[in-house]
């Protein structure tokens, strides 16, 4: 009887040798710059909603605390409900998936994660600082790429009421690669620290990354590679098993 | 491209190449993929060459790209059958043996010809593969039977494997 080591190593056509690596490293050049461009997007929104908060402050009234996204690395604030700074597209439609109602927003930057409250102001009326809020108690959220542009994101953030974990499903009909690793993220915010998956990791799927109780933030990008449809949930029901909605 | 890199992308191009290969069916396919694979190694290889099995790393990027490929032909096949007639595709100069293993690999569920790949041909253990492919050790053993179950019909004769044996009827 044939052993199935034999069978797959007489299964293996002729492969020519050769390697080009001057186009590898061209590529990881490639690469390597897109990478850079994608993380330094949070930075940018830090940038745009401080300005935003500097245009909205009144003279004479009180400071408004308006929650600021903290830069990314940030491991110790608790995490806060995101605003939505820019318009979403014309025919975008998010589409959460749980018993609460997850928040959605859209917008040209990565969801800039866990939001920090600055401190109550010496004023002399003074008022107590507003404690963090928790994003909305859901079992889980589901975000896709469609109705975006290239360079567009979209996330749902939740707080966990069950155990779960994340799937990447490619949802169109139009062939397309999925750039595993740099199309989403899935960041888990537990106990004060965020651990990201999907991000560098190339991995589709995931089970057993989100416990009751923590802060989830899931983000698809819309880069110009993607000519189908994407779609990541996270959460309840969401694990490496999940072939269909 | 520093010395060590080189080397490795050497020494596990021919590997990757060749379980990609039978990962997708397609030679042209996973010489792209294999390329993608070292293209991303060689981006985080500061990283990736502390790691204790660089290799591992590496096939787990390639599982995961061909994941990927698997989705996109699947949606290929569907938009191009009602577009166009199946052509037929040109003969390749290989044993009736390799061709038939190939397409009876084909057949199987890709989370089944994953754990073939990565058990019988990379030789990874159950631990490994359920780690690269990030399932429970259970299920990479389910896989793998069923897997061999599969090819046995397929080919029409036993199929065995140092840990398991799958008999004809």
């Amino acid at each position: 009887m044939p052993d199935i080591v034999d069978l797959l190593n007489a299964a293996v056509p002729d492969i020519p040798s050769e390697s080009d690596l001057d186009a590898l490293a061209r590529r990881a050049g490639e690469l390597r710059r897109r990478q850079h461009a994608l993380r330094a997007l949070p930075a940018l929104a830090v940038v745009l909603a401080l300005s935003l908060v500097a245009v909205n402050r009144i003279p004479g009234e009180p400071d408004r605390l308006t929650p600021i996204p903290a830069t990314e690395g940030s491991l110790s604030a608790s995490p806060q409900p995101l605003t939505a700074t820019l318009a979403p597209p014309a025919g975008s439609r998010p589409t959460p998936q749980a018993t609460g109602t997850p928040n959605v927003s859209t917008g040209t930057a990565p969801v800039p994660g866990p939001a920090v409250t600055r401190p109550a102001s010496t004023a002399s009326s003074p008022r107590p600082a507003p404690s963090p809020t928790a994003f909305p108690a859901a079992e889980s959220c589901r975000v896709d790429i469609s109705g975006l542009e290239a360079g567009q994101s979209r996330s749902c953030s939740f707080t966990a009421t069950a155990e779960g974990g994340y799937n990447m499903r490619q949802t169109g009909e139009v062939a397309a690669v999925t750039v595993a690793g740099e199309n989403y993220r899935v960041d888990v915010t537990r106990g004060g620290r965020t651990s990201t998956h999907g991000y560098d990791e190339y991995a589709p799927c995931k089970d057993a990354v989100v416990e009751p109780g923590d802060q989830v933030t899931v983000t698809v990008y819309k880069l110009k590679e993607n000519v189908t449809d994407f779609q990541v949930g996270a959460g309840e029901g969401y694990n490496c098993s999940r072939t269909s909605d | 491209m520093e010395d060590d890199l080189a080397e490795f992308c050497r020494q596990e191009r021919r590997r990757l190449v060749a379980a990609l290969v039978l990962m997708c069916g397609s030679l042209p396919m996973a010489e792209d993929l294999a390329q993608e694979t070292l293209a991303r190694v060689c981006r985080d290889w500061k990283r990736i060459r502390r790691l204790e099995a660089p290799g591992a790393y590496a096939h787990r990027v390639a599982v995961n790209l061909a994941t990927s490929a698997f989705r996109r032909r699947a949606a290929e096949r569907r938009a191009s059958a009602r577009l166009d007639p199946p052509a037929h595709a040109a003969p390749e100069p290989d044993s009736a043996t390799a061709i038939a293993v190939r397409d009876a690999l084909q057949r199987l569920r890709p989370e089944q010809r994953k754990v073939l790949v990565l058990r019988y041909f990379l030789g990874y253990s159950v631990a490994d593969t359920a780690n690269v492919l990030t399932m429970p050790e259970g299920t990479v053993k389910t896989h793998a039977l069923r897997g061999l179950s599969t090819l046995r019909g397929i080919l029409g004769t036993s199929v065995t494997a140092a840990d398991m044996e799958v008999r004809g009827a």
